[in-house]
């Protein structure tokens, strides 16, 4: 009842409203915590930069944490470290091999050459499953001599993203024991690891709009109800 | 031989490119050594293939370090056409599974008899006990003679000795239900009132009470202070689910094949099973303990012993218990098999019914018991040893046994007849030769059929004392096999039976019980001495340890006068196992017989690449 002790609709189904939002929000929250991804592995990289920049690649790996990747860097790019700690990354030439314990992203990092355009080429194993694939995702960054000092197409804040990615180090359990090449070579390496649930909860930034987008839904639709006299 | 050194070699670079390994230098080249001087002796390939792949330093378990360069290796192989691969994918994903301990690989224990598929459970009336592996109990006992938690985190007793609390751990039953007190009671409840056989292990339970949801109270008649050994182990009570089992008003409609309700709480749970063929277990990954390396146990039917050699021959089981000292010696000189003991399994005794005549004769007891050759017999059964002590067996006991009553009654048939003479039931004429005081010859009868009747024990053990009792002391034996279920009753009316207990029934100085004669009847022995009844009464009264022991040495050398039993010999027991298949079966020991134990198949590891 309101103040004038009408009864208003939508008032008498708040607590249905509610119930629905906590069922959409757990339908949600589920299909966040149990992902079921088929293994892969996707590279992200910048796509122009600056001649002699120094910069990072990243590469998320996805239904998998033990395995091995191995990368084909462009001739001219020149490897500086990784996130991995030295024993469990070998570099042959252009060759560039990871070994993964139970780790979910690593970041590399390259210096490019004057100029020319780099192409990128990788292939990953998962060792448990004993599955393979080639690296997905970006393969081609160009050396830029108008963007000296500057960034790449990427946008300052793609940049950014991209720096706190990196700053991500592959698994908990050798953070602490291993220094890893960044921190040799004197690079602001962060030692935060990205858990599972920090992994998981990169699905929760849809949950947002799309429960925003239902709630919104819902209302329109007991408006619509309501004019035609009655809800259920 | 060479492309193995090679491997090894061209790892190790690859392993100590890391200066944090380089400690492990020396070590390194004292492995090569070794392994080129059992090279020498044709063994080092055996030695290899003992080694978890990817273990470079051999320690029982891939490292991440270890993994990481087994890892370079193989991408460098595979994409690079570098060397040959130091692991195959398969051995990589083997490699992988130790490091993560992710469960992998089926372990296939053969049972002679469709029973064995499954320890005793609660639709056969019986209840389950601790030795079960999808069931747990509250604790477990280990062979150091304490206590290791299964369910219960913690324990303590009241002063009195009278109640028992128990906290336990967060663990889940296998369908996800936390495990409660209320389970607990519930279990204790169950065996009761449904009147299943596990129930006389708590019988001296008056109530469990569950003030909260993970605190268990066991609230006892009378102070016991070896509770924890009651619910441990031979047979002990394992703890089952009040949600599954509350609705079942007859445990007994269930049937395993038809209705598997099994549910525990334990490292393994069921899988599958088919009748008359095999019984499948598969690791219980969210297990509230270390869980199994092992993904799945299963048992296979093969009922011919032959063929059981046969199977673990060719490698379609991988491990044999129980077998008899000739098949050891046989399988000894296979490739890939090694046997192994468990010692002090079971435990051998000639009995005396003290209150049949003449064993009701102490000097006839004590007599006879300079008369019984335990190396001899030790020697036919193969794999036993001689029983020095009275009852107690040093292997489980350890210091509980009080060694002053040791070798007391040594074998000599001289002293046994001048024990003959001081009674005044014998009499021994100039041959040495044993008879009534009024000329008779003494006859025994002996029936055969008890626990000793297994493989035969009891028939060699009377072979070997039937020479020195007949031919020499002139005492006939007669022997008559009676029926399982009769065996009580004639034993019942013959002064001497002979008698087969596991090794777990003589480890503490409670089980010197045996003895006791209390106010509700005789015991197996119907001995019943006033001194030695005082002393037991005192020792369930009794929590502090060193009290016990003290209690015990003196019931023990009350034994040793009195001579209820001749222990003969304790046996231990052998099980053949492949070296190629799994690693672990040795290094933890059984606290029973058989190799289908928690903590046997929870230390297993997978050597060899498979596909289930």
């Amino acid at each position: 009842m309101n103040k004038n002790g009408s009864s208003d609709p939508l008032l008498a189904l708040k607590p249905f409203f509610l119930l629905s939002l906590c069922l959409l929000l757990l339908t949600f929250t589920v299909q966040a915590a149990e992902p079921e991804v088929s293994p892969s592995v996707k590279r992200t990289l910048l796509s122009s930069v600056a001649p002699s920049q120094e910069f990072e690649v990243e590469l998320q790996v996805l239904g998998f944490e033990t395995g091995g990747i191995i990368e084909t860097l462009p001739e001219g790019f020149s490897y500086l470290g990784s996130s991995l700690p030295e024993t469990q990354v070998k570099l042959e030439g252009q060759k560039l091999i990871f070994a993964l314990l139970e780790d979910k992203k690593i970041s590399y990092k390259l210096k490019a050459p004057a100029s020319g355009t780099g192409f990128f080429s990788g292939k990953w194993e998962a060792v448990l499953s004993e599955e393979k694939g080639e690296v997905q995702g970006d393969l081609k960054v160009s050396v830029l001599a108008s963007k000296a000092g500057g960034l790449g197409q990427k946008t300052a804040s793609e940049k950014s993203e991209l720096d706190s990615i990196s700053a991500s180090s592959a698994s908990e359990k050798h953070e602490d024991k291993k220094k890893t090449a960044f921190e040799k070579q004197g690079a602001a390496s962060k030692s935060a690891s990205e858990n599972k649930s920090e992994n998981k909860s990169g699905k929760l930034p849809f949950a947002g709009p799309v429960l925003l987008g239902g709630a919104l839904g819902f209302a329109i639709l007991f408006r619509k109800k309501e004019r035609k006299g009655g809800i259920l | 031989m060479n492309n193995f050194f090679q491997k090894k070699e061209s790892l190790k670079n690859a392993f100590l490119k890391n200066g944090s390994l380089k400690s492990l230098v020396p070590l390194f080249w004292i492995f090569l050594g070794l392994t080129f001087f059992l090279g020498g002796f044709g063994l080092a390939a055996e030695a290899g293939e003992n080694t978890i792949p990817g273990d470079l330093n051999e320690d029982g378990s891939v490292s991440g370090e270890e993994l990481a360069a087994s890892i370079l290796s193989y991408m460098e192989s595979t994409y690079l056409g570098k060397e040959e691969p130091q692991l195959s994918a398969e051995e990589l994903s083997l490699a992988a599974h130790n490091f993560r301990h992710i469960p992998y690989g089926r372990v296939v224990i053969p049972v002679a008899s469709e029973k064995d598929f499954i320890t005793n459970n609660i639709w056969n009336k019986m209840g389950v006990p601790t030795g079960s592996l999808i069931y747990e109990g509250l604790v477990t006992r280990n062979r150091a003679g304490s206590y290791d938690s299964w369910l219960a985190e913690s324990w303590e007793a009241s002063e009195d000795a009278k109640v028992w609390t128990f906290r336990l751990k967060e663990a889940k039953w296998q369908d996800g239900t936390p495990v409660s007190s209320k389970d607990v009671k519930f279990t204790h409840d169950y065996l009761k009132d449904k009147n299943l056989k596990l129930a006389f292990v708590l019988d001296s339970v008056e109530r469990v009470e569950c003030p909260e949801e993970k605190t268990a109270v066991f609230i006892l008649k009378n102070p016991d202070p070896t509770f924890p050994d009651r619910l441990s182990h031979s047979p002990g009570v394992a703890v089952f689910p009040k949600h599954i089992w509350e609705n079942v008003a007859d445990p007994k409609s269930y049937n395993e094949y038809t209705k598997p309700a099994f549910i525990g709480s334990g490292p393994f749970k069921y899988k599958a099973a088919e009748q008359s063929q095999y019984f499948l277990l598969e690791a219980n990954e969210a297990y509230h303990g270390k869980g199994p390396y092992v993904k799945e146990v299963s048992r296979i039917l093969i009922s011919d012993a032959s063929g059981r050699i046969v199977a673990l021959k060719k490698g379609t089981i991988d491990v044999l218990p129980e077998i008899s000292s000739i098949q050891a010696e046989e399988l000894k000189k296979e490739d890939n098999i090694k046997v192994y003991n468990i010692p002090a399994s079971k435990g051998y005794e000639i009995a005396f019914n003290c209150k049949q005549f003449p064993a009701s004769d102490p000097l006839f007891r004590q007599a006879l018991s300079h008369a019984v050759d335990r190396e001899k017999v030790a020697k036919l059964l193969g794999n036993a040893k001689p029983t020095e002590t009275v009852f107690l067996l040093p292997d489980l006991a350890h210091d509980f046994v009080n060694t002053s009553c040791n070798g007391k009654y040594d074998y000599d048939l001289e002293k046994a007849r001048t024990l003959f003479k001081k009674s005044e039931n014998f009499s021994v004429d100039s041959n040495g030769k044993v008879w009534y005081k009024n000329g008779e010859q003494i006859t025994i009868n002996i029936p055969l059929g008890g626990k000793a009747h297994l493989n035969n024990v009891d028939e060699k053990i009377l072979k070997v004392v039937e020479a020195d009792w007949e031919d020499k002391l002139g005492i006939n034996l007669e022997y008559s096999n009676v029926q399982k279920d009769l065996y009580h009753q004639e034993i019942a009316k013959s002064p001497i039976f002979i008698d087969g207990m596991p090794g777990t029934l003589h480890d503490d100085v409670e089980d010197l019980n045996n003895f006791y004669r209390s106010p509700a009847g005789s015991n197996y022995y119907h001995y019943d001495s006033p001194e030695y009844n005082r002393l037991m009464e005192e020792l369930k009264n009794s929590a502090d340890r060193e009290k016990r022991k003290e209690l015990g040495y003196q019931m023990q050398a009350v034994l040793a006068k009195d001579v209820p039993t001749i222990p003969v010999c304790s046996t231990g027991t052998l099980v053949a196992y492949r070296t190629d298949r799994f690693t672990g079966w040795e290094d933890v020991l059984p606290l029973q017989a058989g190799v289908m134990d928690k903590k046997v198949l929870l230390n297993l590891k997978p050597l060899s690449p498979q596909k289930l």
